[in-house]
């Protein structure tokens, strides 16, 4: 039984979603509460998998019974655990958030449909990060997309639609150059298994080094593209802005993290850390992630769409976890990796809490927002933690991961990277805080209703805004197990 | 130098096939050329990976009392053949996007879509 869980998370999610798509065919009424039940079966599974991890190592389960050359192989390790509890965990808040809350901006008919697509996006992107190998992590990849595009549009608002596709025409483009990449990887080293490519890498590299280097840079912008990094990020404001609420938080919180370690996976375990460091990757990554970071925080800076806002900030906080790859190092890349965690809680609470905001408000502008504060305190207030953390304010778990990078940028003598984290920190302060002191401070035309918000999504909102703070006062479960795991990445034991 | 073109024609057309694709969706503004667009880059890689495991004069690879080393590689063809469903999937879901984008805005043209997505 354990040494099936890896197959279990991803087969699961997979079940439900194929059941509860059955009955929302059936307009069934009770299919939320399934939905919700099903994501916490998920919810266990992955951290009955994480805690097999811990205690007795990874675990290698050959599909069919056939092992890795002639069979699919599927791999729980400690980076996989920690990420699928933080899929689980953050789709079971969501999945919270639309038992009572997600009518306000999906129609009836989207909002049956929106369970099935979650738990297919939940299931594909448990499969990416237990996939092995290198055509299954891009089956995968490509699930979770059109999941992703799905959801986008079942808001069936006319502005969702034209995202969707927009999103679609470029995923599309990006999971062309993942598959031209597997397959030029596949043609030089002879394996699609991620172990036995790396192992035939070097040779690859010495008969074919254009080829090889080229699947590298195809992977990257595939990779780029779908996680939003700053020069490909242009789909990604108007995808997860004008997506439905729940939608947003999963995908700002999860789809774009699970394409970067999709991409870490790739990178490490195909070329491995000391034939990354020779090719222009890391440089190129660089200046990717800087721009990222300040480009996409200026941006936010000048919306005034409360959603857009939190979009743009996404393309800021990517640069943060793209940066730790480009600087190396365990800090580095362990704290990139702990900023994937960490910024799927702060991203999923701020979309979640000010998805409710906007459902009171009836409007995203961000100045008709002024005096929410008042009338909706609690909601407010988790909108205001997870702001402080992505600021990285000492006490939310923002300021961990952004303190590893740091660290990680100056063991390595590099203060420009060091810089560009204090300066995005600032405009992260300088978009983030005045929406928060306008909703508390000035009046507005709002009253106090009992209770202020749907008490499911409430619940789900307070418990993401709890966990970060626990997270930046007791960093250990995530942070120890994620540096490791950034050491195993790295090659170094 | 032809030589070599020649030697790796079958890399090398798919690769411009490819380049055609992805030029045709990112350029036209036809909502469904560039869902075409997107069905050429597609074939385009599934002829490269197909020409991967090619073999001149080669055998299927079920009958062992033929010669081995003159088997074809049957792995690309199963990987073609779930990329062809992934493919088929995605241009089904981009063309229901059209169709219900031309029943709200009665255009297929992106730049025009722009403008009245502007407007809402």
């Amino acid at each position: 039984m354990l040494d099936q869980l890896p197959l279990l998370v991803v087969v699961w999610p997979f079940t439900s979603a194929f059941i509860s798509a059955l009955l929302a065919a059936g307009r069934c009424t009770w299919l939320r509460y399934l939905a919700v039940a099903a994501m916490l079966v998920q919810l266990v599974l992955s951290a009955a998998g994480f805690v097999t991890v811990k205690n007795s190592g990874p675990i290698v389960f050959a599909a069919g019974g056939w092992a890795a050359p002639y069979g699919i192989e599927v791999e729980l390790n400690l980076l996989a655990g920690v990420v699928l509890v933080l899929f689980a965990g953050v789709g079971l808040a969501v999945a919270c958030y639309m038992v009572d809350a997600g009518r306000h901006d999906v129609p009836p008919a989207g909002e049956r449909w929106f369970f099935a697509l979650a738990l297919v996006l939940i299931g594909s992107m448990s499969g990416l990060v237990v996939a092995r190998d290198l055509f299954n992590l891009f089956v995968m990849v490509e699930i979770s997309s059109l999941a992703a595009y799905g959801i986008v549009s079942v808001r069936d608002h006319p502005s969702s639609l034209e995202a969707a596709f927009k999103y679609l025409v470029l995923g599309a483009m990006g999971s062309g150059c993942i598959l031209l990449a597997t397959a030029l990887v596949y043609g030089t080293t002879g394996y699609l298994d991620i172990g036995l490519a790396h192992s035939h890498m070097q040779a690859a590299l010495a008969a074919y080094p254009r080829a090889s280097i080229a699947a590298l840079a195809l992977y990257l912008v595939g990779f780029g593209l779908k996680s939003g990094i700053m020069p490909l990020h242009t789909w990604l404001p108007d995808a997860h802005g004008s997506a439905p609420t729940a939608s947003s938080a999963l995908l700002s919180g999860l789809v774009v993290k699970a394409n970067a370690i999709a991409f870490f996976k790739v990178a490490f375990g195909v070329w491995g850390a000391p034939t990354l460091a020779r090719t222009p990757l890391p440089d190129i990554l660089l200046i990717f992630s800087i721009l990222s970071m300040i480009g996409g925080a200026s941006l936010a800076w000048g919306q005034r769409d409360l959603k857009r806002l939190l979009a743009y900030s996404t393309v800021g906080h990517m640069g943060y976890i793209f940066l730790g790859v480009a600087l190396g190092g365990v800090n580095a890349l362990g704290g990139s990796l702990m900023h994937v965690f960490n910024h799927a809680l702060l991203k999923a609470c701020l979309f979640m809490a000010g998805g409710l905001m906007v459902a009171k408000a009836g409007t995203r502008d961000i100045p008709s927002l002024e005096g929410i504060g008042r009338a909706m305190p609690i909601t407010t207030g988790a909108f205001t933690i997870a702001a402080l953390g992505m600021i990285g304010v000492p006490g939310t778990a923002g300021f961990i991961s952004k303190w590893y990078i740091a660290l990680g940028a100056l063991d390595l003598g590099r203060a420009v990277p060091a810089m560009a984290i204090l300066v995005s920190s600032l405009l992260n302060g300088v978009f983030y805080l005045p929406i928060v002191i306008e909703a508390y401070l000035r009046p507005g035309p709002y009253t106090r209703t009992e209770p202020e918000a749907p008490k499911a999504a409430m619940v789900a909102v307070c418990v993401l805004a709890g966990l970060v703070i626990f997270f930046g006062l007791w960093p250990t479960f995530p942070l120890r197990y994620l540096l490791e795991a950034a050491r195993a990445l790295l090659g170094i034991t | 130098m032809v030589e070599r073109i020649a030697a790796n024609l079958n890399y090398l057309m798919p690769i411009m096939l490819f380049a055609v694709g992805m030029y045709i969706m990112l350029v036209r503004n036809n909502l469904i050329k560039k869902v075409i667009g997107l069905n050429i880059m597609e074939t385009a890689l599934f002829l490269f990976i197909i020409s991967l495991g090619y073999v001149h004069h080669g055998l299927p690879p079920i009958d062992p009392t033929r010669d081995v080393n003159r088997y074809i590689n049957p792995l690309p063809q199963a990987l073609v053949l779930t990329g062809i469903v992934i493919a088929v999937s995605t241009s089904a879901f981009a063309l229901s996007l059209v169709v219900r984008i031309y029943n709200r805005f009665g255009t297929l043209d992106a730049d025009e879509l722009v403008r009245r997505t502007r407007r809402t």
